[in-house]
């Protein structure tokens, strides 16, 4: 046996295929129709791998962060103004008081 | 000559290679009628290629058109610069996937399953050439990557020398030697298996 007939006996073991025209009319059609199909999302990049830009970062903390407090930081001045201002009435009502107080002791002659 | 968008592009012979690269860039624009010119140019060869290795039709199928996609989710990074061609790029593409299948195993081994008996005309010689298939795939598989990958471009893709050179990214001289190299050790993988019909070759 020669090298020829070596590669006619391995050419042999895996005869070739015919390929049909509707058999490339069906691949055509799944290619195409696959075409449309969108991509697979990508994964998300590890945050290690990602350097931190300062403007990234006054976007990614520092704004949300203050739009997350802005709320009860606003409710609770706007409490502490109310409260102090009832704080202040009381305050002078007492002192009228005690001002009613003495001038009745005094008027009472003690 | 076929007209695609503002292109006119040859059909075959020579041309066969450029007017690819052209269809592929004009499919790189979003054409799709030039991408499917691609697919019916390239398709038949591309599915006789990877059924002859996987010996399975759906396989083959599945192999093509999914190394289709791959090209047309490409295509707009594609750079033909005049060595690298689209066929030399398909032909990796399918030949890598269709190796990558003969490596999986199959869902149940033929000593698993049962024997059913093929009284049909022809029976004995199909058993006798899935037998030849199963040795040859099984000692293709066992040599050395750029070997196997030359030997099955030179038997089973029938392109000529240059164009497997091109798929192997290496000389002729190279292709050459890497065959003998090649042939050599297929040779040795067979007479380990007891197919000594060849034993003579000198």
């Amino acid at each position: 046996m020669t090298w020829d007939d070596f590669d006619t006996f391995i050419r042999n073991s895996h005869p070739p295929a015919k390929i049909d025209p509707d058999r490339t009319g069906r691949l055509v059609a799944s290619v195409m129709a696959g075409l449309d199909t969108p991509p697979p999302a990508r994964p998300a990049v590890p945050s290690s791998t990602v350097r931190p830009q300062p403007m990234s970062l006054l976007h990614a903390i520092i704004v949300p962060a203050v739009w997350r407090f802005a709320g009860p930081m606003a409710a609770a001045a706007i409490l502490g103004i109310i409260v102090g201002q009832h704080l202040g009435d009381l305050h002078e009502v007492s002192t009228l008081g005690d001002l009613f107080g003495a001038s009745t002791l005094l008027a009472g002659g003690f | 000559m076929r007209q695609y968008g503002s292109r006119v592009i040859a059909e075959g012979g020579e041309d066969g290679a450029r007017a690819d690269d052209e269809l592929l860039a004009a499919a790189a624009g979003g054409e799709r009628d030039a991408f499917r010119r691609i697919v019916e140019r390239n398709g038949p060869r591309m599915l006789a290629l990877a059924q002859r290795v996987t010996g399975n039709a759906n396989d083959a199928d599945e192999i093509v058109q999914e190394a289709f996609l791959k090209i047309w989710k490409a295509a707009p990074q594609w750079r033909a610069d005049g060595h690298a061609q689209l066929s030399t790029w398909l032909y990796r593409v399918v030949l890598n996937a269709a190796i990558d299948r003969l490596r999986r195993p199959s869902p149940a081994s033929l000593d698993e399953v049962d024997e059913v008996a093929d009284c049909s005309a022809g029976g004995f010689e199909r058993v006798i050439e899935g037998e030849r298939r199963r040795f040859v795939s099984q000692a293709l598989q066992e040599l050395p990557e750029r070997q196997r990958t030359a030997l099955i471009l030179c038997y089973f893709a029938e392109v000529t020398g240059e164009e497997a050179a091109q798929v192997l990214a290496v000389t002729r001289s190279a292709l050459d030697a890497l065959l003998v190299r090649g042939r050599r050790a297929l040779r040795q993988k067979l007479l380990e298996r007891g197919i000594t019909g060849f034993g003579d070759i000198e």
